[in-house]
């Protein structure tokens, strides 16, 4: 028995020395462990430590997705997911005709589409807000779409708080009569609330042309529509402020 | 009643045996216990200690198999992007696997056919931005196991699996699919591979009546990463069946060690088997009657819970 322990010993000590002997392994982190890690901390609520910690991986390695792991713990920390969120582009509201006659029609119109996009609370947006600035340091396709998720949701919410005595209200065919109307209500606060919610729409329509330049025709209408509604705070403001 | 002690050293070199799914399907107790000679291909060196010869056939798959020529499609880079995001979008957590073996068994070798196998792990982490990882791939694989006696105490055994992979392994914010068709690149590494396999069986008939050591090493030609598998087994005869358990241990580099307690009792037709530690318990029912076995298995990982069931013929 003794000459067989021996034996067995050998033969283990064989097998030992042979799996040390095979050094080539790497060392290195792939991606998704070092994210995994950041991730975790998000999950367990420890946010500032996870924005800490992707901007660190940032810094010593600065891709797409490091600077997107980064932005999204202040999403997580507002309580707000972009899973399907990128339906929501195809959802919105492409009029055909855009004029000074029928805005205001389609600005009440536009509340609809919107209800679809999650609401932020005020407090909250300020983490989109940061984000969204963070998401600027590059220019890629996939962080622009980034951006343009967050300004659908930053637009979803600043329209929302808008004026609902103007989605109350009853417009006529004419234009001058309405804006007339406008005169009554707060119009110098619905006037900041327009300019609130088109900057968005405006970056949002940007970064789509970027992030999809073949269906930037699919945006137009859209554009056009925040570029109309932010005129019409310059004839709110001449005809109401002359 | 009868007892023995085992001491089990099982050495396994590379992760890339994500292949040998009858492993995942037990826990590791397929390494640790040495019953039947169909489980214990998992040690070559015990073919010799069975003179049975058979012929045998299994198909052992998890819960899971609705999605599987979908899954099939985006390993061999043939998904487009939708189809990727619809798979892995609903699911947090997705495990799939599947394999078919035939083979022989001699009385000190055996050749087994793998013609298809296919396994699936994916995950989708942070909410608020999805992030998917997925690790797949696609396998076939002919096996050759040798067993050979250097005395009656000590016997030795060499397998070598030659495998033909195509895996696929990704890691990606799921939005960015949306960007273009070539923003998340899924084409397969595909590869061959040839794994040795060399162990070592010894049964000092003097110790404890018939006590058991044995260790194995599997070494990949195409990666070094290394599990190292030690354990001690005991086994005890009763009037009913007879019970293997036994406490093991894998070392693996950056992965904390974590042992493992596994139980394997025979009684009539059925086998049961646990094996349990910190990150990874797995469960097992298996009846094997007149050449024909059956069998269930649960593994509860930190992420998964994944259902096995095997069917197998011998003749």
């Amino acid at each position: 028995m003794r000459q067989g322990i021996g034996l067995f010993l050998l033969i283990l000590m064989t097998l030992v020395s042979t799996s040390c002997s095979d050094g080539k392994s790497s060392s290195r982190a792939s991606e998704a462990d070092v994210f995994n890690d950041g991730f975790e901390l998000v999950e367990q609520g420890q946010y500032e430590n996870a924005i800490l910690y992707f901007q660190n991986v940032y810094q010593k390695n600065p891709t797409d997705n490091a600077l997107k792991a980064w932005a999204s713990v202040y999403l997580s920390r507002a309580q707000v997911k972009i899973s399907s969120l990128y339906l929501a582009f195809e959802a919105l509201p492409k009029p055909g005709k855009v004029n000074q006659e029928n805005i205001l029609s389609l600005i009440k119109s536009y509340q609809q589409a919107l209800e679809k996009i999650p609401y932020v609370q005020v407090t909250a947006r300020q983490d989109l807000e940061i984000a969204s600035a963070i998401l600027k340091s590059r220019n890629s396709s996939s962080v622009r779409l980034f951006r343009a998720a967050l300004n659908l949701v930053l637009l979803r919410s600043a329209f929302s708080d808008g004026n609902s005595r103007l989605m109350d209200a009853h417009f006529k065919l004419d234009f001058d009569e309405n804006l007339q109307l406008i005169c009554k209500l707060d119009w110098k606060k619905l006037r900041v609330w327009i300019l609130e919610w088109t900057r968005f729409g405006l970056e949002m329509k940007q970064d789509l042309n970027f992030a999809f330049p073949l269906k930037s025709k699919s945006w137009e209408s859209s554009g056009k529509f925040f570029t109309e509604s932010r005129s019409l705070t310059t004839s709110i403001s001449r005809v109401c402020n002359p | 009643m009868k007892s023995s002690i085992l001491l089990i050293l099982i050495l396994l070199i590379n992760q890339a045996f994500a292949f040998d799914i009858r492993r995942q399907a037990m826990g590791d107790t397929c390494y640790f216990i040495r019953q039947k000679k169909s489980m214990s291909l998992c040690q070559p060196a015990n073919i010799v200690r069975d003179d049975k010869q058979f012929f045998f056939g299994h198909f052992l798959f998890s819960e899971d198999m609705s999605q599987s020529e979908n899954w099939r499609k985006v390993v061999e880079g043939k998904a487009t992007s939708r189809e990727v995001i619809s798979l892995i979008e609903d699911d947090r957590e997705n495990y799939l696997s599947n394999e078919t073996e035939f083979g022989f068994v001699g009385q000190s070798w055996a050749i087994r056919f793998k013609p298809y196998e296919l396994w699936v792990e994916s995950r989708i982490q942070n909410p608020a931005y999805p992030y998917a990882q997925i690790d797949s791939g696609i396998a076939q694989v002919i096996a050759l196991d040798f067993g050979h006696y250097l005395s009656h105490e000590i016997a030795i055994g060499l397998t070598v699996e030659s495998a033909r992979l195509e895996t696929l392994k990704k890691s990606f914010f799921i939005p960015d699919l949306l960007v273009d068709e070539d923003s998340v690149e899924f084409k397969p590494d595909k590869k061959n591979q040839i794994v040795a396999s060399p162990g070592i069986s010894f049964e000092p008939i003097d110790a404890w009546g018939a006590a058991r050591y044995s260790a194995l090493l599997k070494q990949s030609y195409v990666s070094s990463t290394g599990i190292l598998y030690t354990g001690v087994s005991f086994e005890n005869e009763f009037v009913v069946g007879r019970l293997e358990w036994g406490l093991g241990t894998k070392f693996q580099k950056s992965v904390a060690t974590k042992p493992q307690v596994f139980t394997h009792y025979q009684i009539g037709i059925t086998t049961l088997t646990t094996s349990l530690s910190a990150d990874e318990q797995s469960y097992g029912a298996f009846l094997e009657l007149k050449g024909f076995e059956s069998g269930l298995s649960y593994i509860m990982t930190n992420d998964q819970r994944v259902l096995f069931f095997q069917l197998g013929l011998s003749l």
